[in-house]
């Protein structure tokens, strides 16, 4: 079975991203559909029968806080990026299974796609790594990868 | 008694067994009415199922990339898809036994999540919603 660490965003204002998310804990894809009742007098049966009439996904995650001069910041993203993002700045993200030194190698892209960040947090605990979670809202389609990856 | 383990009762997919699969959840649905009236003597309601729905879903670490890439696809698809469920048995528990409760019909792809969490394996949730009469 794959393991998380090995499938990243990454995230940014150019196409076609090369950036992951640096120190990330968490990442989840998820999407949804709206569907609507169009069972008519013309259904045969009880039973109900939807359509699709409209569809969202999000992107939402976690990563630690790093200080801006680590070099896991090097090529990927952290939390100064995501609080420049927080307006309605359109960003690109790929879903990439990764390997290699830090897992920073792509090796095939799972989906990407558009989006908008709507959500950032800090948690700042007493004795305990400070962490950020994000929600980026998808902003027109997901597109699904393929086994091609190219720009990186 | 013959019980039947969750291994063996599995939802499908276009007639196969949706691999990887640690849980899956079915919901029948009865839309009741209360048609009770002056006429109905008493306190107590009456009910009519004025018509019915039902959803499925199924919790996975399918974590193939293809497989990963296929779910957005049906998704983005946005068209009902063959899903029922049976008793299974055999290799991987997947040969389905054709049991009396088996049933299908065609379902919408109205919800998923994939889970990439560090030090985690990948863990993908698929919600269907039933379009139209099972059989």
């Amino acid at each position: 079975m794959q393991k998380g660490q090995y499938i990243r965003l990454l995230v940014s204002i150019a196409a076609n991203p090369s950036t992951p998310v640096a120190a990330a804990k968490q990442m989840a894809l998820h999407g949804s559909a709206q569907t609507e009742d169009s069972s008519t007098k013309d259904t045969t049966g009880d039973a109900l029968e939807y359509e699709v009439v409209g569809q969202s996904y999000d992107i939402t995650g976690s990563g630690l806080v790093l200080t801006p001069s680590d070099t896991l910041l090097t090529g990927a993203v952290g939390l100064n990026d995501f609080e420049n993002w927080i307006k309605d700045q359109l960003l690109n993200w790929r879903i990439c299974v990764m390997e290699g030194e830090k897992n920073r190698t792509v090796v095939e892209e799972i989906a990407h796609g558009q989006g908008k960040l709507t959500n950032l947090q800090i948690q700042a605990q007493n004795k305990q790594n400070t962490t950020y979670n994000y929600t980026i809202n998808g902003y027109g389609a997901i597109v699904p990868g393929s086994d091609a990856v190219s720009g990186d | 008694m013959s019980k039947i383990k969750g291994q063996n009762f599995r939802l499908l997919q276009n007639a196969a067994a949706i691999p990887e699969a640690t849980n899956c959840s079915i919901t029948l649905q009865g839309n009741a009415e209360d048609t009770s009236t002056k006429d109905t003597e008493g306190m107590f309601t009456e009910e009519t199922i004025t018509s019915t729905q039902w959803s499925a879903q199924v919790d996975t670490h399918q974590s193939d990339t293809a497989a990963l890439r296929a779910i957005i696809s049906t998704f983005i698809a946005a068209q009902a898809v063959p899903v029922g469920w049976d008793q299974t048995a055999g290799v991987q528990n997947r040969m389905t036994q054709n049991a009396n409760f088996k049933r299908s019909g065609n379902a919408i792809l109205n919800d998923f999540t994939m889970n990439f969490n560090d030090r985690e394996t990948v863990a993908v949730s698929l919600q269907f919603q039933g379009s139209g009469a099972l059989s």
